[in-house]
């Protein structure tokens, strides 16, 4: 069994958002499958009674502070339950280390690709329940977190859209339902929503081509993709924009095909002359060239009726 | 002495294959230029049977390019090939749907077909003079045994490497390593690796793909292309620059982030 705790809550400035906007993002990320929240106490104050207690963990500076915050499902302090070794050599101390026994090890970025199976046995070893928390210094920690998980690691901790250099969690739950078929009665819709309240709770964008959660990840203009998704979605699409919470949007372009014209004339509900559709479809190509972008819908629309489309008759 | 990786830079073509972005014809000769200048060994610059701007626009990359090598990429279709011959390319790189969902549902064909088809089309490039490379679009999710056959026959006919592509994403760094592992063993037919990021893999699988033997990595800069898009050349460069003997160096590639990013990156 795979357990994922998100570390967004205990992640430096985030006490400063809304308790609203805080309360949302707990109750969201539960619900795209993340099993554990770990959180601030600044921002557990906040949280109030919104939280269940047997899936939060507290992220304490000193551990001697857990007893004022009893009954919460796990406490982390950093230097204490949770280490940061440098390199492979680090991790073979941690076994012969005395003292409390570590429940998290954190970091170990630059370990992918040459070093992870045997690191990741030896920590196997010291711990089958050991929590890892990749770093991303390199770009790598969701691949080192969906590697841990391959090795036999069951603990693995993240945090939403890799914030805090670290592994992102909407990556890692998706590879693991996409090769894994992780949690395949969880609906993911809600990574959408996820999405968008924490642009409204942090004031910030979302990249568009954010994997997984990016707003234009599901938008497509190439002919070939066009046609191939319109015969089965699959074809191009690694799991149906549905299942995030998106929809699939068609563009046309440069790279437009028949298929794409076809499309957006159904799309639109027009009549046009078949004989002019490879016409149409040069004017297209050649506006967007001309604009060193996408064509736009109203100028779609002026080149449709430039070439004697109109609106379809009623049947 | 590492080995030695090359870096295919698609970013103008399947980086243009973005929604909404489309280079015009000076912005596509500036970033080959700055691609060239960088040491990037091959350059796909374009898809010829989209039209005669294209196909001129690629001509003038031919023409000012220095060293880097230049492609460009066509269906299995001996349309698109003719069209190409018309840009006198280094490289004529065929794209062949080689996964069942592919074959059976996108071309609406079989293996059969597929595999006398891309023959035709190889014969027909290697015929006049050039050198070919094959892509197995959709590769992870394609029988292996399928690929395997393919590569036997490809590299009788002369094809000068093969391209696995993850057209989809769905690649882990070990699946990626694997798929590359098991093609190497079977044949000694070069390999190319094509990631793509909709798990937030594309640059661990290219680099585990690399590691596991995928002589040629595709690359994007800034990581543009189809949904989530491509490996991103930088964040490839920064860890494969400490393993491999490759060009450009992660600083170049630093540097052309910011020499292209008004262009690329919009």
């Amino acid at each position: 069994m795979l357990h994922i705790t998100d570390r967004l809550l205990s992640l430096e400035n985030m006490e400063r958002r809304e308790a609203g906007d805080l309360r949302e993002l707990y109750a969201l990320l539960l619900r795209a499958g993340v099993s554990k929240i770990e959180v601030s106490p600044a921002v557990l104050e906040k949280l109030g009674g919104a939280i269940d207690p047997s899936v939060t963990v507290l992220r304490l500076d000193d551990p001697a502070l857990r007893c004022r915050y009893p009954g919460l499902a796990g406490y982390i302090a950093l230097g204490f339950d949770e280490l940061f070794p440098d390199d492979a050599r680090g991790v073979a101390e941690i076994a012969r280390r005395g003292g409390a026994p570590v429940s998290r090890v954190c970091g170990l970025d630059a370990l992918f690709p040459h070093d992870c199976a045997a690191v990741f046995e030896e920590l196997l070893k010291y711990s089958a329940s050991l929590e890892f928390c990749p770093g991303d210094a390199l770009g790598f920690a969701s691949a080192l977190a969906v590697e841990w998980i391959a090795s036999g690691g069951r603990n693995v901790v993240t945090a939403f859209l890799g914030h805090g250099s670290l592994a992102a969690t909407e990556e890692v739950i998706m590879a693991m339902r996409v090769t894994r078929r992780y949690r395949p009665g969880l609906d993911l819709s809600v990574l959408a929503e996820l999405a968008r309240v924490y642009g409204r709770a942090a004031d910030c964008a979302i990249p568009p081509r954010k994997s997984v959660v990016g707003a234009r990840i599901f938008s497509v203009e190439s002919g070939i993709h066009v046609d191939g998704i319109l015969k089965s979605p699959s074809n191009y699409e690694p799991f149906p924009p549905e299942s995030v919470g998106m929809a699939r949007a068609v563009t046309l372009g440069k790279h437009s095909g028949r298929s794409s014209v076809a499309y957006k004339l159904r799309e639109r509900g027009l009549s046009f002359p078949p004989e002019s559709v490879s016409l149409l479809l040069r004017d297209i190509r050649a506006l967007s060239e001309e604009k060193s972008r996408g064509v736009t819908e109203d100028e779609f629309g002026a080149l449709v009726e430039k070439h004697g489309g109109k609106p379809a008759a009623p049947k | 002495m590492n080995e030695r990786r090359y870096i295919v830079d698609t970013t103008l073509r399947d980086g243009e294959q973005s929604p909404g972005l489309a280079f015009s014809r000076e912005e596509k000769l500036r970033v080959a230029a700055l691609l060239d200048r960088a040491g990037v060994y091959q350059i796909e610059a374009g898809i010829p049977v989209i039209g005669r701007r294209e196909k001129e626009t690629v001509s003038k990359i031919m023409e000012n390019r220095t060293r880097a090598k230049i492609s460009v990429w066509n269906r299995v279709s001996a349309n698109d090939i003719r069209h190409s011959f018309d840009c006198r390319p280094d490289i004529i790189h065929i794209s062949a749907p080689v996964s069942y969902p592919h074959i059976y549902q996108k071309l609406r064909k079989n293996k059969a077909w597929l595999r006398e088809k891309l023959r035709e089309c190889v014969e027909l490039a290697r015929g006049a003079g050039y050198e070919v490379t094959v892509g197995y679009e959709d590769a992870s999710r394609a029988d292996t045994s399928f690929l395997i056959s393919l590569s036997g026959m490809l590299r009788s006919l002369g094809v000068s490497a093969v391209r696995v592509a993850d057209t989809v994403g769905i690649l882990t760094p070990s699946r990626a390593a694997l798929l590359i592992r098991e093609l190497r063993s079977a044949s000694d037919i070069p390999l190319g690796i094509h990631a793509h990021n909709d798990l937030g893999l594309a640059a661990a699988n290219a680099l585990a793909a690399a590691d596991a033997g995928a002589v040629f990595i595709d690359t994007t800069l800034f990581g543009i292309g189809e949904r989530a898009g491509n490996c991103d050349m930088r964040v490839f460069l920064r860890a494969a620059g400490r393993i491999f003997d490759i060009l450009p160096t992660h600083g170049d590639a630093l540097s052309l982030e910011e020499l292209t990013a008004e262009i690329v990156n919009r």
